[in-house]
């Protein structure tokens, strides 16, 4: 093991190598990404940053093991992703609770499905749902929720799972400005505080500009990368700084020029 | 209390109309029996024991086939609405032997059970088997894929996802089939039992029949569907304590 630490190229928590996914439909196959090659480090946040349709959530469901590619492959600590595992967590744009537990027990649940002891899981589950200042709704089901609660509650609900990378699909996509920006506010916090590598998949220049170390930008169909911005804006962010908005009509600009 | 107005308003319409038909010999007493005769047969046999007895046995008939029927058919179709393989090896099976009427069955039900307990419950348990199952297979199909998935990357085992994701999500499904099947069931052991069974519901009814007694006809017929009534009203009442969820 030792020998890999040394090699620089070893080093990512995650290594996209040449993946490429051809998906058919009606029996025509068409290729939804073309050979990605992407290194995350450890405690990296990045964005994906893409239109609709480019792919952006195949990659991500490449890397949570829901999908597998049809060329090449992905690493997690130098071994081959087989399939999904606790240590990939995920959460979705849809609404993904589930309905028929209450709030506590949805954040406890990947805690239950290790086999932690009732009394323990709760007291954890509690923990993180003060971390999100929801303690307050834990016996609620979860359509007493607003959207963004839902999408609080399912954060720490991956949290709770111990991840060691966050893969996050548009989770912010379905929600208005406001609780958007708080939204990412917060999960700006804990990935401070938990330091966990987060790979966020958006649609939102102003989102990945306002998160990311590094944003990747996918082109359309074939979902192809055309660039990386690496932000070296300290957060937190204000987004009325001119170095901000700097940023973003760079992005701006590069995607207008290439589209 | 005013929708419990609202809702005995045609019933009483109907008795009134009964008495009056009746009672004037529009309709002749051979024909349809008045409502004043119905309630003396059913004093007469508030006399016996006899209608409790019936009732019960019909009763347990039916709660009987429908817990085998489920115990059954509800892991069967979470299986089957889960694995692509078990649907391709048992789909062709259910669908040939699920509209064969139950009541087909009973030449085999007397023939291998004999008259009595276990040939109503072998009929019973054909008639709620298939709505259960097709129900639940249903429900695990059309069960939202993120829930799965989110599963999954929780770091759930697929038999901890068939436990804690497919059969929760499935419930409002398995409800359904259970309401069905427990109104298939009821009719299943009512025929059963004009034809294969020396008591029940059913029963009274054939030997009412015989005696000419045309009110008791009408008794066994009433009590049959004020059972089917409250079974399906406690089903519900159940479905909405553990499925509270489904409703939004």
């Amino acid at each position: 093991m030792e020998w890999k630490l040394n090699n620089g190229w070893n080093m990512s928590k995650i290594a996209i190598n040449n993946v490429s996914k051809i998906f058919e439909n009606k029996g025509i196959p068409f290729k939804s990404l073309d050979n990605i090659n992407l290194k995350i480090k450890e405690g990296e946040f990045l964005c994906i940053l893409g239109p609709s349709g480019c792919g952006k959530s195949t990659i991500l469901r490449i890397i949570a093991g829901l999908d597998s590619p049809s060329i090449g492959e992905v690493l997690m600590d130098n071994e081959i992703i087989t399939g999904p595992d606790h240590k990939r967590g995920m959460v979705f744009q849809e609404y993904s609770l589930f309905p028929w537990r209450s709030v506590i027990e949805n954040v406890a649940f990947p805690l239950e499905m290790k086999g932690v002891a009732e009394d323990e899981r709760y007291k954890i589950a509690e923990e993180y749902l003060k971390l999100v200042g929801l303690e307050k709704f834990k016996e609620s089901t979860p359509y007493e929720l607003s959207g963004g609660m839902k999408q609080r509650v399912a954060i720490v609900r991956s949290l709770a799972g111990d991840p060691e990378v966050l893969l996050m699909d548009e989770p912010f996509g379905a929600l208005d400005i406001q609780t958007r920006n708080q939204l990412q506010k917060d999960l700006l916090k804990i990935w401070e505080d938990k330091r966990k590598t987060i790979i966020f998949v958006t649609h939102s220049v102003d989102e990945a500009a306002f998160l990311g170390d590094r944003v990747v930008v996918i082109s359309k169909r074939p979902g192809k990368i055309v660039k990386t911005f690496d932000i070296s804006i300290k957060r937190n962010r204000n987004r009325l700084d001119s170095e901000f908005m700097k940023l973003k009509r760079e992005i701006y600009d590069f995607l207008e020029s290439g589209e | 209390m005013r929708k419990t107005l609202t809702a005995i308003i045609i019933p009483v319409l109907i008795i009134i109309g009964w008495s009056l038909l009746t009672s004037f010999n529009i309709i002749p007493e051979y024909i349809l029996p008045s409502p004043s005769e119905v309630l003396n047969s059913f004093l007469g046999f508030l006399g016996t024991n006899e209608l409790l007895i019936d009732t019960l046995a019909t009763l347990s008939r039916v709660i009987t086939g429908l817990i085998i029927a489920a115990a059954i058919a509800i892991p069967l179709g979470i299986i089957i609405g889960w694995s692509k393989k078990a649907e391709g090896l048992s789909n062709l099976t259910i669908q040939v032997l699920r509209p064969i009427p139950p009541l087909a069955w009973i030449p085999f039900a007397m023939l291998w059970f004999g008259l009595g307990f276990e040939s109503a419950v072998f009929i019973i348990f054909i008639g709620t088997f298939f709505p259960v199952l097709i129900n639940t297979i249903d429900g695990v199909k059309r069960i939202n894929k993120v829930f799965v998935e989110s599963a999954y990357t929780l770091g759930a085992s697929q038999s901890q996802i068939l436990t804690n994701v497919v059969m929760p999500a499935s419930l409002p499904s398995i409800f359904t089939g259970l309401r069905v099947g427990i109104g298939i069931g009821l009719m299943c052991t009512v025929a059963a039992e004009m034809i294969a069974v020396k008591s029940g519901l059913g029963y009274l009814i054939m030997e009412s029949m015989n005696l000419i007694d045309t009110g008791g006809v009408i008794v066994g017929m009433l009590i049959i569907g004020i059972i089917g009534f409250l079974m399906d009203y406690s089903f519900r009442k159940a479905e909405k304590k553990y499925v509270l969820w489904s409703g939004n």
